[in-house]
């Protein structure tokens, strides 16, 4: 049923219903499409969905109820008890609190971990439930956020479960926080013409973006990589940079998809990509690079590790003089581990550990040695606003990134080796253009590939200027309007990389 | 008050534009659509594709009620009776809406489409489908008839019963089959975009004249052997119940036909003999072998191959369908309105256009006359492979320069060469040690590509022209001979 023509025939009648028989009791109407999207995809694995929505919701009430008994004997005993006496108090039920998120945590992660490494058992027996995380790092980002008191823990369950399960985030995120999301779910939207449209817009933005771009890079990718030897060095470069923008174009088109139906529905979701390949740096790069997965990580993680203890003892204790270092290193080294989790969030496998490394290494290594950077742009007169050092520092960050998509590219590291190998043994330049048409994409498919890219990067540098593409075509006269997303819609069905495709043999008359 | 009408006015053009935008959208959506499904669509236009297109669009261009005999099957009835004949030399208005591959599902539904614009008296339906199983995932066949079929009640009832044996997916895509053919937007060419609004006016009636000579015809059988009858295809058989109900309740005599076919059996035969008895219809079997030598259809000439008829069996076995078809005096209705009088003048063009001598592929001097002779109807490729430059004879090298490839032999022995004389005309001479590709466009708007190797190649050479490819993976001079009028090859030659 994704992205399926009854799931387009699905998202009309939930809006319908939306906006006329439910509009009382949307979050209601929100559930049980949700539910009923689920139990379409994967019904096998709807019970653990539920079993997860269950736990985090009883977890954070026990948490919220911690805190409420934690303030009432503060209270009860203010002036009563001593500094210290509060202190081990406050101490003991943090210790409870912290007891409880880390079981749930555990049980929870440990379930997703088992899936993720099903594949090293005998026999395959398990398939990754759909979206499992997604809603497991949403559910679990809710009871760290129940904890820190951040946000108060959600009364109704079964609001709790719209939260959860809202169906069209669960198939790729983004990981939206409690905060940012509950209070739009449960409230009361009205139809309106204008956000219909713009939600229609995008989806037919992410849809663009999937089936031109992503579903048709994916042709090469796959026979590039998919080959038992690997083809000459150049044929694989030009098969990671297509790999990368196929990813960016699968994965930004499915959020833009997610995105514009929430609109339609008024429920904004947050930007889950802003440009990555415009970063300068791997640092902008991943503020821009699946942003929810990186805010996740940065509360939950990243935070609690870089102001805990250990680091600070860490930071003190290292030989060296410079503050600067003393600073970078425990920070850098902080970073190799939220990395190494990123990594290992995609996959359990050796090639992810390698990516996460990779990422981490260089976050790292921008910042420990950030001074000499600074030093050298000084001593080459390099100047930060000039034009040209900003296309440099973005194809660096591309360069960069793409050789962090090696790692993944063929899902082991052995083979990732192998194509580091064919790139620095059988690097013939000219193979990448004579054979290129030798990979599953003929000519007029790069023409198409072509077209579609430079589109979308004038898209992308008008929305850099600021330039709010939607809002700007919303502007216009409603017969521009309108050939404009009828064009798109006919485009995208020709164009597009999708279906039975066409075999002319398939069709030649067998009679004789 | 005044400001309130200023925000009434506002609101209603707000709706407006929201009313226009929605309409306008779908209407816009709705012309590129149709335009788009139109063009994408594969036109099976040419004779290797059956001229399917040309046969289901012909139909709906026919003025209603205006055929009396209908023609129903597969590749056998399409090259096998010519409704052209049965209704300009007979009288007998008929039309065929047989299509290559064509399952009894799909003779079935035919027929009730038909029903919807004409009122046929006799349905004549080639039963050779009748021991072939539905397969509905080989979509091939079942696109072809239903591709270019009108949207109706009729095709969705047809899909409908297909959707139980097929994906939702493929089911999506007999509805809307811009979801099938949007790859096709590659091999686009002009004709795609002609074919849109081309007159689809079917001279022929239906008919696919196939101007091929076989080297074989089917043996026959003896129809009187008493022999176990093959059981019929049990997916096949209830649409053939269907047909003959349909054919009962509006009052059509329904006629089973077996045109020859070189793969039918003493046993086939006895099943539709009995099934006709059962039934209470008639059944005409072409491969009985007195009746096969009664038309003179014994001989190979009559065959384009070893199971279809040629134009020339074509005509024979018309002739004798019509003298059988008399005897039930069927009525003109009018077949001779100036509406058919201008189909006739058509029909006959083509048919003289077809007869055009088939090359012998038996003597060289014979096929040089012909080439020499016609020239102006044919694109000559010759293309030199490897050792041809050692080995050709004096008579030949004198033939092939009379043809105008007057450099062919100046090349040295291990090159390849190419030759193009098209209409009469030397378009090009090339010659080279490495392979030789070239790709162009003949005069009618063809693109050709062809490909031929000197002796370092191993003596190889391949054409491709529109859509028909020949090779050839020996050495010599190969001759491949397009006929520009028919749009197809009509020789392909080694010569040393």
């Amino acid at each position: 049923m994704i992205y399926s023509f009854s799931f387009i025939v699905f998202i009309c009648v939930l809006l319908i219903l939306y906006y006329t028989v439910f509009k009382e009791k949307q979050w209601i109407l929100l559930l049980v499409g949700s539910y009923i999207f689920y139990l379409a995809n994967d019904y096998k694995y709807f019970i653990y969905m539920l079993f997860v929505t269950w736990l985090t919701f009883y977890g954070a009430k026990r948490l919220e109820k911690y805190i409420e008994i934690q303030k009432e004997q503060l209270d009860i005993h203010k002036g009563e008890w001593s500094r210290e006496e509060k202190k081990a108090y406050k101490a003991e039920t943090g210790k409870k609190k912290r007891l409880l998120l880390v079981l749930i945590s555990v049980i929870c992660f440990s379930v997703l971990l088992l899936f993720k490494c099903t594949r090293f058992l005998p026999g395959k027996l398990l398939i990754l439930p759909l979206g499992i995380s997604f809603y497991t790092f949403q559910s679990i980002g809710y009871l760290v956020d129940v904890y820190r008191e951040k946000t108060p823990c959600e009364k109704s369950f079964w609001k709790y479960a719209v939260f959860v399960a809202y169906f069209p985030q669960i198939i790729e995120g983004p990981i939206h926080r409690f905060e940012g999301l509950a209070h739009q779910l449960y409230g009361k939207h009205v139809c309106s013409f204008e956000m219909l449209k713009s939600g229609m817009w995008l989806f037919i933005w992410g849809l663009f973006k999937k089936l031109v771009i992503a579903d048709r890079l994916v042709v090469f990718v796959n026979s590039v990589f998919g080959e038992a030897i690997l083809p000459s060095g150049s044929v694989c470069v030009m098969g990671i940079f297509m790999f990368n923008i196929q990813l960016y174009a699968d994965f930004s088109g499915g959020i833009d998809m997610v995105r514009g139906i929430s609109q339609m529905f008024d429920i904004t979701m947050a930007e889950n990509f802003r440009r990555p390949f415009f970063a300068r740096s791997i640092g902008e790069y991943w503020h821009r690079w699946h942003i929810s997965l990186g805010d996740w990580i940065r509360d939950v993680i990243f935070y609690p590790l870089a102001f805990s203890k250990t680091y600070a003892k860490l930071s003190k204790r290292l030989p060296v003089k410079s503050p600067h270092l003393k600073k970078t290193i425990p920070a850098g080294i902080v970073s190799i581990i939220t990395f190494l989790l990123i990594g290992l969030w995609h996959d359990i496998s050796l090639a992810y550990v390698a990516y996460g490394l990779w990422h981490g290494m260089l976050m790292a290594c921008s910042e420990i040695f950030a001074p000499l950077f600074e030093k050298c742009n000084i001593a080459f007169r390099v100047s930060q606003d000039c034009f040209t050092v900003k296309i440099m520092q973005r194809l660096r960050t591309w360069i960069l990134v793409s050789i962090g998509e090696v790692f993944t590219v063929l899902g082991t590291f052995g083979a990732s080796m192998e194509v580091f190998r064919s790139v620095f043994t059988r690097f013939r330049w000219y193979d990448a253009f004579v054979q290129s048409t030798k990979w599953g994409l003929d000519g007029k498919d790069f023409i198409v590939i072509v077209f579609a890219i430079t589109f979308w990067v004038w898209i992308s540098t008008q929305q850099e200027k600021g330039i709010h593409i939607r809002e700007c075509l919303a502007k216009q006269p409603v017969l521009v309007q309108s050939i404009v997303t009828a064009g798109c819609i006919i485009l995208i069905a020709i164009f597009g990389v999708y279906g039975l495709g066409y075999d002319k043999a398939s069709f030649i008359y067998g009679g004789f | 008050m005044v400001s309130d009408k200023v925000v009434e006015k506002k609101r209603n053009e707000g709706l407006c534009s929201r009313i226009v935008f929605v309409i306008t959208t779908c209407l816009i959506l709705v012309l590129f659509y149709f335009y788009w499904n139109a063009v994408l669509i594969p036109r099976w236009d040419t004779t290797a594709e059956w001229d399917v297109s040309r046969i289901v669009q012909g139909f709906y261009e026919l003025p209603e009620d205006s055929v009396s005999v209908l023609l129903l099957g597969d590749s056998h009835m399409v090259s096998g009776i010519s409704a052209g004949q049965l209704a300009y030399e007979h009288g007998i208005p008929a039309y065929s809406c047989a299509t290559a591959g064509q399952t009894v599902f799909g003779s079935y539904y035919w027929l009730k489409e038909a029903l919807r614009f004409q009122s046929p008296e006799v349905v004549l339906f080639d039963v050779d489908m009748l021991f072939q199983e539905e397969h509905f995932e080989k979509d091939g066949d079942y696109r072809k008839v239903f591709d270019y079929m009108k949207a109706s009640s009729v095709k969705a009832e047809a899909i409908r019963m297909m959707s139980d044996e097929i994906s939702k997916k493929e089911t999506m895509s007999y509805f809307f089959p811009i979801l099938r053919y949007h790859d096709r937007w590659k091999e686009l060419d002009a004709g795609d975009f002609r074919n849109l609004f081309a007159d689809k006016t079917d001279e022929n009636l239906g008919f696919l004249m196939m101007n091929t000579v076989s080297e074989e015809a089917p043996g026959g059988i003896d129809s009187t052997e008493q022999v176990e009858s093959v059981p019929f295809a049990q997916s096949a058989y209830p649409y053939l119940e269907k047909m003959k109900d349909l054919c009962e309740q509006e009052e059509i005599d329904l006629i089973l036909v077996k045109t020859p076919y070189s793969d039918w059996t003493p046993g086939m035969n006895a099943a539709v003999k009995e099934l006709a008895q059962e039934m209470g219809l008639a059944f005409w079997d072409y491969n009985d072998r007195e009746l096969m030598q009664q038309c003179g259809l014994t001989d190979a000439k009559m065959y384009s191959d070893k199971n279809h008829l040629n134009l020339f069996g074509a005509e024979r076995l018309t002739q004798n369908i019509a003298q059988r078809l008399k005897e039930k005096k069927i009525s003109n209705k009018g077949y001779a309105t100036e509406y058919f009088e201008k189909l006739k003048e058509g029909y006959y063009y083509n048919l003289e256009s077809k007869q055009l001598p088939f090359i012998s592929n038996e003597k060289k001097e014979e096929l040089f006359a012909i080439l020499n002779k016609n020239q102006n109807d044919y694109t000559i490729f010759a293309l030199g492979c490897s050792e041809s430059f050692a080995f050709t004879d004096d008579s030949t090298k004198q033939m092939v320069s009379e043809l105008g490839f007057e450099n062919a032999f100046q090349a040295a022995e291990k090159e390849g060469y190419v030759g193009i004389s098209e209409g009469g005309v030397l378009r090009t001479e090339e010659s080279s040690a490495e392979t030789i590709c070239l790709t162009g466009i003949l005069t009618d708007g063809t693109e050709f590509t062809l490909e031929v190797n000197g002796l370092n190649g191993g003596g190889y050479s391949k054409i491709e022209v529109g859509a028909v490819e020949k090779e050839f993976a020996e050495g010599g001079i190969n001759f491949y001979v397009y006929d520009n009028i028919n749009h197809e090859f009509v020789c392909v030659k080694t010569m040393y």
